[in-house]
């Protein structure tokens, strides 16, 4: 699906957003489509410190809290992305806040959930480019979000400083950075590869 | 294996939604409503927009920049130093540096004559001062004989204008001036010790009786008080 052009914040709505304010389901099942994919992706790289709280949770709280507040969004279907990552990211935050105050162990997973119906995970695919996450890893939080975002799951720069609460140059620049930093641990690995 | 850009992108496959999810996503955005937090955003830039602007007129007004309709002029206060007359004189005025001293006092400002500071002596090198009536060492005879003082090589050449003398603060009499006080000669040689007589009792030396040093008589020094004058 070809992106539309990116405009600058502030921008009137285009027919997908508008749509979507008027409450059309049509319009929520294209951008559901477009960005849940990423997101869940994104919120992966992004620990909540709650072993109870997946990634999946997250995204679902962050697209009913997208809805309920789409009247205060002004933009395009790209710019949308950025603007419900950034209230994902809010939503991890604050779960990541509330798990490191609670300080609590929940149990395993598989025990509590071994009664629920397994459904199919759609991130599945990408952990064939489980090399990616464990590379990403290796940089520092705010450059792995940024690397993240823009070279793993295809946002742009507006996009990405939205969901970040970034300015356009900090995202560059931390681009900048992560990429350089990954070229030198890629380079390092391979001194240590035998020949 | 080098990450590039190209490299990190992950082919995301589209989600389908379940009809639920959609549905409810549908009516809470039907429910939507801009929140307080966007009128609100609105009112405070305008507000503080229209603050500035009056802030900034109401200084232009009162540096008198500009002048609004309807407002008097900015009375511009007058400087509170006032012109200086060229009759009177001020505070540069040399004639007298002295200060205000009493003018039934003949002795001026020190009170005894004869006995003002020696640093109305003028260094090597320096103009002597004429000696005014009142001023300070004006009983001071010219002692060319006494020896003077070398001046201190990393001290500025005073001026000419003497410092004013403090009348509140009596002269120093501790240290007289004593010009017929002939040099001090150096220390006198101390007397040979007397031979120490034979101790009666054999035993460890002590250290008893007085050094030589402690019973030598010392000079008195002369005192000048009574020949000057």
């Amino acid at each position: 699906m070809a992106e539309p052009p990116l405009e600058p914040s502030g921008s009137p709505d285009d027919d997908l957003v508008a749509r979507a304010k008027d409450g059309d389901p049509d319009a929520w099942r294209e951008l559901y489509r477009e960005h849940a994919g990423r997101l869940v992706a994104w919120l992966r790289l992004r620990p909540t410190g709650d072993a109870a709280l997946t990634a999946d949770d997250v995204a679902a709280d962050a697209w009913l809290v997208a809805a309920s507040k789409i009247a205060d969004f002004d933009g395009t279907s790209s710019e949308f992305a950025g603007w419900l990552f950034g209230i994902a990211r809010k939503i991890s935050f604050r779960a990541k806040e509330r798990s490191d105050r609670r300080r609590t162990a929940p149990g395993e997973v598989s025990e509590v959930g071994d009664h629920l119906e397994t459904v199919a995970d759609p991130t599945l695919a990408i952990d064939t480019h489980d090399w990616v996450r464990h590379t990403l890893e290796s940089l520092p939080p705010r450059e792995r979000d940024v690397v993240g975002l823009i070279d793993g799951l295809g946002l742009d720069t507006q996009g990405a400083a939205v969901a970040l609460g970034m300015t356009q140059v900090a995202v560059r620049v931390a681009r900048h950075r992560g990429l350089r930093r990954l070229e030198r641990i890629a380079a390092s690995r391979a001194d240590l590869t035998p020949t | 294996m080098n990450p590039r850009p190209r490299d990190l992108r992950l082919d995301v496959p589209p989600v389908e939604p379940p009809d639920d999810l959609v549905h409810r996503l549908a009516v809470l955005a039907r429910a939507s409503t801009p929140t307080r937090r966007a009128r609100h955003r609105v009112v405070t830039l305008l507000s503080t927009a229209l603050g500035a602007l009056f802030l900034s007129v109401g200084a232009a007004w009162a540096t008198g920049a500009i002048t609004v309709p309807g407002l008097p002029a900015p009375t511009l206060e007058q400087s509170p130093t006032a012109p200086a007359d060229p009759g009177t004189p001020d505070s540069t005025d040399t004639t007298d540096p002295t200060g205000p001293t009493d003018p039934t006092d003949p002795s001026g400002p020190t009170g005894v004559p004869g006995t003002g500071p020696a640093t109305g002596q003028p260094a090597p090198g320096e103009t002597p001062r004429t000696p005014r009536p009142g001023g300070p060492g004006s009983g001071q005879p010219d002692r060319p004989d006494q020896p003077t003082r070398p001046a201190q090589p990393t001290q500025p050449p005073r001026p000419d204008v003497p410092a004013p003398p403090r009348p509140d603060r009596p002269p120093r009499p501790d240290r007289p001036d004593r010009p017929d006080r002939p040099d001090r000669p150096d220390k006198p040689d101390k007397p040979p010790k007397p031979p120490k007589p034979p101790k009666p009792e054999p035993g460890p030396s002590s250290q008893s009786g007085p050094p030589a040093a402690t019973t030598a008589p010392h000079p008195t020094p002369v005192t000048g008080q009574g020949v000057h004058g």
